[in-house]
């Protein structure tokens, strides 16, 4: 393998690194949840198990990235400041009673938009650019 | 056992030193008493602390998502030390699980008793106060470990003491009883002016002990030369006394001795034949030197004077002329 021919490799693998790192995370519900906007703190109780209900009344249904996509991680960051190690011990506790489940995990990113799409109180976290009619951005997680 | 009267040094210093060491003990005691309750509260308050510490992350998320079971078994947990009376866990200001320790009062009912409270803060924000703990210190718990503590103190103390009390009281005995009560037996049989010595005791030639017994030995020795120089001085007046007896008893001068008075006190035979009176031994009554057959009794009387005023000897010849006899 020439010099040349490492160089680019190296630029292939780090690019997506790159740009998840970059990604523009926004959470998201169904846009006929009849919810507009949801504060952070809000939105910290739907994904931690404290509420499951939209302030609309309807029953929350929060979905997670799968573990492989960068944006799960990114998006526990940005919301609790805490890894998925400290999420994962969260649930670990809370499993343990069975009063509150830990957010449904979607099988792709494609999933994740699917149910989002189709459950009127799915509430989850995509990249800006994947937003649709389908879905209602409530809270701007920014980067 | 002379040894161990009730006058005996050994019983005396034990008396003493037991009564020392009591003394000392009961105020190590009453030291460790009054520590030891305070210390073991800071001790239990401490542990609390500590607990609280290992559970306050668990008992943040079951506040924060109002999870009774989760906080029961935390309560659970917690009152598996016995030091934990009582676990009060609210959120929102609602008790979220109150457990205490059988038969103990639970609830408000502990609020006398000494007790921990903590706010507890949301898991995801630290800044927000989503509940609280509230955890009771069993009281008497913490008496029943002050008390074992004291009570280890106590016989520990005494150990400690009634050892060296003991090891005190043995070296005595061994290092100075027993010499002494040997010095004092022999003593008792010794007899010094046939020359017989203290024997110095076993380890004891370079010690106080030692030196007291060489003290001894040299005292019953310079009583045996006075004793033996005593005897020798009277055996001398002994000799002396009875040289001049024999001069006084066999002497052809009459010698005697008056009293101021002229009361004669003894004479010698040769007097007695001169004057005519009876010899020394056999006078019973009482006779004047002026009631004797001398021709001048005032010469007589004269030179007792003299001798008496110029306490010296005198000596002169005297004419008697015994009754009906010729004048000599």
């Amino acid at each position: 393998m020439t010099r040349c021919a490492r160089l680019l490799l190296l630029l292939a693998l780090l690019l997506p690194a790159w740009a998840r790192a970059d990604a523009d995370l926004v959470l998201v519900v169904n846009a006929k949840s009849g919810v507009d906007r949801l504060t952070q703190e809000e939105a910290v109780n739907i994904f931690m198990g404290r509420y499951r209900q939209l302030p609309s009344g309807i029953p929350a249904v929060p979905i997670d990235q799968p573990d492989t996509q960068p944006e799960k991680a990114l998006f526990y960051r940005l919301l609790v400041n805490k890894d998925l190690a400290e999420i994962n011990a969260y649930w670990a506790r809370l499993l343990f009673s069975g009063r509150t489940s830990p957010p449904h995990q979607a099988k792709s990113a494609a999933e994740a938009l699917d149910l989002l799409a189709r459950q009127r109180g799915a509430i989850g976290y995509i990249e800006r650019s994947q937003v649709d009619a389908r879905v209602k951005i409530v809270l701007d997680l920014g980067r | 056992m002379r040894t161990f009267g009730r006058h005996s040094i050994l019983v005396r210093s034990a008396s003493v030193l037991l009564a020392s060491f009591f003394l000392a003990g009961a105020l190590t005691i009453a030291a460790t008493i009054l520590v030891t309750g305070e210390r073991q509260h800071k001790a239990a308050t401490q542990h609390l602390e500590q607990l609280l510490d290992t559970v306050e992350s668990t008992v943040s998320v079951a506040c924060f998502v109002k999870d009774a079971q989760l906080a029961d078994e935390v309560a659970l947990g917690l009152l598996k030390n016995q030091e934990v009376l009582s676990v009060v866990i609210e959120a929102d200001g609602a008790d979220l699980v109150q457990r205490s320790q059988p038969g103990a009062p639970s609830g408000t009912a502990t609020a006398d008793y000494p007790h921990l409270s903590r706010d507890v803060y949301s898991p995801f924000n630290p800044g927000k106060r989503i509940g609280r703990i509230q955890v009771a210190a069993n009281a008497r718990a913490i008496q029943r470990a002050t008390y074992d503590e004291v009570r280890f103190v106590i016989l520990q103390t005494l150990g400690q003491l009634g050892l060296v009390a003991l090891a005190v009281i043995a070296v005595m005995l061994i290092f100075i009883v027993r010499p002494i009560k040997a010095m004092s037996d022999g003593l008792h049989h010794l007899d010094a002016t046939r020359g017989e010595r203290l024997a110095v005791p076993t380890n004891h030639g370079d010690t106080e002990i030692g030196r007291l017994v060489q003290d001894i030995n040299n005292l019953a020795g310079d009583l045996a030369d006075t004793l033996g120089q005593e005897r020798r001085l009277r055996l001398a007046k002994e000799v002396e006394e009875r040289k001049y007896h024999s001069i006084f008893e066999n002497a052809e001068t009459g010698i005697f001795i008056a009293a101021q008075d002229g009361i004669l006190n003894s004479w010698n035979p040769a007097f007695a034949r001169l004057l005519g009176i009876p010899a020394n031994s056999d006078f019973q009554g009482v006779l004047n030197i002026r009631q004797l057959a001398w021709e001048n009794t005032s010469r007589v009387v004269e030179l007792g004077l003299n001798a008496r005023l110029d306490n010296v000897g005198v000596s002169d010849d005297l004419a008697i002329r015994p009754r009906g006899g010729n004048r000599r």
